[in-house]
């Protein structure tokens, strides 16, 4: 009754566009006024889930992006992606992809990575005879490595909640980030071999490769940075994301790039991104605290070890529940919710908890690229100018090939695990 | 209308100062702490927990902003084919529930601060009330920028109403 009166007000405020944050807050309301509990948990655990040292992983890592962006970072990573890749067949779309990769090392979310690298390719793309449908298609399909190339605010996201290293997840996602990034290029090849009016752009020679890695040699070394800090044990993830953008201030001040203006803006910028993640994750961990209270984890838990025989049927069950829901649902909202009712199962099914992060975060991006309501699709949009039923019919392919990067993730564990036991 | 947004205008501009503010201090002061621990190889203990506090005002507040821009995730797939008296409708319908949310987040807010004054922080001393209040006052602002779009939403001419629907 409860579980009904929570999940029926949950779907009707969001079908009316309430905002998700408030649209989850609203159904806590209802399921704790039905419950009996005293409306006054919900400021405790407002303050409770935002008074936490890992969290600040998240406003930090957001600002270390945008200070990248104003700080003229973006150009000279597409820079140096150009003068690698830009002349084989395909190559302008095969810099966005690597670009977005570098960039995704940089920045921990997908909206950021595709705001960043499509802004500046999607005018090169076009003179070179791209499709803009194309375009849009491949930046929006590119940012997907943002939220699995670490640093990584899912991942932040399912640390806290589960209580898993972060440091670990970071290092469980490089691999399927890299896997994800060479699979798309390698469709990009195909894809573009179809498409004759592109022009072929000549390839500048070993001296322009050295010319602009030197350019972008400061930006390419944050990571190195960040990563060697991180599972070094030197630095908390918290403790890299302040790192991070304190060297990108340092590098934009170098460049010359940043001015006082541009940096409040950044900083605003960053305010707002975290707010509205922060909304949402505030929100969606009092709703998963009322699902826990009311046992429905551990009833989903008892009810998938009865219904699915193995972890091989558990997971093929998680991967088409999330891909769903990722389609409907924002990712941080889903992350915090259905980590804390899938997660107990996973456990009794002996599945890795650091796999079934990086499985989660996977599927979950995934729904950026679909439709009905995938970011990446309408920010890709925004910037190109091409409606979302135009880039929905290029991106599919795109979709298919996330997807057999996903069973391969799914199935195959070491891609997540072999990096943490060699270095962790 | 355009009274209202006089009004309104300096405050947003007024709590974004305080929002970058906050986060220059938060960067600072975790530049400071990461800078003891590694230089002077010693740890200190109160910018880790005005960080995490600075924290929670910079949330609150900044997501009041984010309701003057309508720019929380929200979906508005469903609504964008009504016609506009029902589109109207809506977007009026999730503001008053935004509104309903936040006065509750308000009230509540607002007796936990109270029963958080004779609490005192482990590390600066300082009364728990100036965490908590942040959520009362967060929830304040949050009402009266939603205010302000939904009587911007019931008088404004059907073609600006799609904008507010995405």
């Amino acid at each position: 009754m409860i579980i009904a009166s929570i999940f029926v007000t949950l779907v009707g405020l969001m079908i009316l566009r309430v905002p998700i944050a408030v649209a989850l807050g609203l159904s806590t309301v209802a399921g704790l006024l039905v419950s009996g509990i005293n409306l006054e948990i919900i400021a405790l655990k407002l303050v409770g889930s935002n008074n936490s040292f890992p969290l600040l992983a998240i406003p930090f890592f957001i600002l270390a992006g945008e200070v990248m962006s104003t700080g003229g970072m973006s150009r000279r990573l597409v820079n140096f992606a150009q003068s690698l890749v830009g002349h084989l067949s395909g190559g302008l779309g095969a810099v966005a992809i690597l670009a977005s990769s570098f960039f995704a090392a940089l920045s921990g979310s997908n909206a950021a990575t595709v705001a960043a690298i499509g802004g500046v390719m999607n005018e090169p793309m076009t003179e070179k005879g791209y499709r803009p449908a194309f375009i849009a298609a491949t930046i929006a399909a590119a940012g997907v490595t943002g939220m699995i190339i670490p640093p990584s605010i899912l991942l932040i996201l399912y640390g806290v909640v589960t209580g898993v290293s972060i440091s670990y997840l970071f290092l469980a996602g490089f691999l399927p980030g890299i896997v994800i990034c060479i699979s798309m290029l390698i469709l990009n090849y195909f894809l573009t071999k179809r498409e004759p009016q592109i022009e072929r752009v000549p390839f500048q020679g070993g001296g322009a490769v050295w010319s602009s890695l030197k350019s972008a040699f400061w930006p390419l070394m944050m990571p190195v940075i960040i990563l060697t800090g991180i599972y070094g044990g030197i630095f908390t993830p918290t403790e890299a994301a302040i790192v991070a953008v304190a060297y990108g201030l340092l590098v934009g001040l170098a460049f010359r790039e940043l001015t006082g203006k541009a940096l409040y803006n950044a900083f605003l910028k960053a305010v707002l991104s975290s707010s509205v993640v922060m909304f949402i994750m505030n929100s969606a961990h009092i709703f998963a605290w009322l699902l826990t209270i009311n046992q429905i984890p551990q009833g989903v838990s008892r009810y998938l070890a009865e219904t699915a025989t193995n972890q091989i049927v558990y997971i093929l069950f998680v991967n088409i529940f999330l891909l769903i829901v990722g389609c409907m649902m924002n990712a941080a909202a889903a992350i915090v919710i259905f980590t804390s009712i899938l997660y107990p199962a996973a456990m009794s099914f002996g599945i890795d908890p650091l796999v079934f992060g990086i499985i989660m975060v996977v599927n979950l991006s995934i729904g950026t690229v679909t439709p009905p309501l995938g970011v990446d699709l309408f920010i890709a949009s925004a910037i190109t100018k091409v409606t979302i039923e135009d880039i929905v019919k290029n991106v599919w392919p795109f979709i298919l090939v996330l997807i057999f990067d996903l069973l391969l993730i799914s199935y195959y564990p070491p891609l997540s695990t072999f990096l943490v036991n060699a270095f962790g | 209308m355009s009274g209202l947004k006089t009004l309104m205008d300096p405050i947003e501009k007024l709590l974004a100062a305080a929002c970058v503010l906050a986060f220059a201090t938060m960067l600072a002061l975790g530049v400071l702490t990461i800078w003891y621990r590694f230089v002077i190889q010693d740890s200190l203990s109160f910018p880790d927990e005005l960080i995490r506090y600075l924290f929670v005002w910079l949330i609150a507040l900044g997501s009041a902003i984010g309701l003057r821009r309508n720019i929380h995730a929200a979906i508005g797939i469903f609504i964008k084919p009504l016609p506009t008296p029902l589109m109207r409708a809506a977007l009026i319908f999730s503001s008053v529930c935004v509104i309903v949310f936040l006065a509750i987040v308000a009230k509540t807010g607002y007796r936990a601060t109270l029963s958080a004054t004779t609490q005192i922080s482990p590390a600066m001393r300082i009364s728990m009330a100036w965490l908590f209040a942040a959520v009362p006052v967060g929830a304040v602002f949050g009402i009266l920028f939603t205010l302000e779009l939904l009587v911007k939403q019931a008088i404004q001419p059907a073609s600006e109403l799609a904008a507010d629907a995405h």
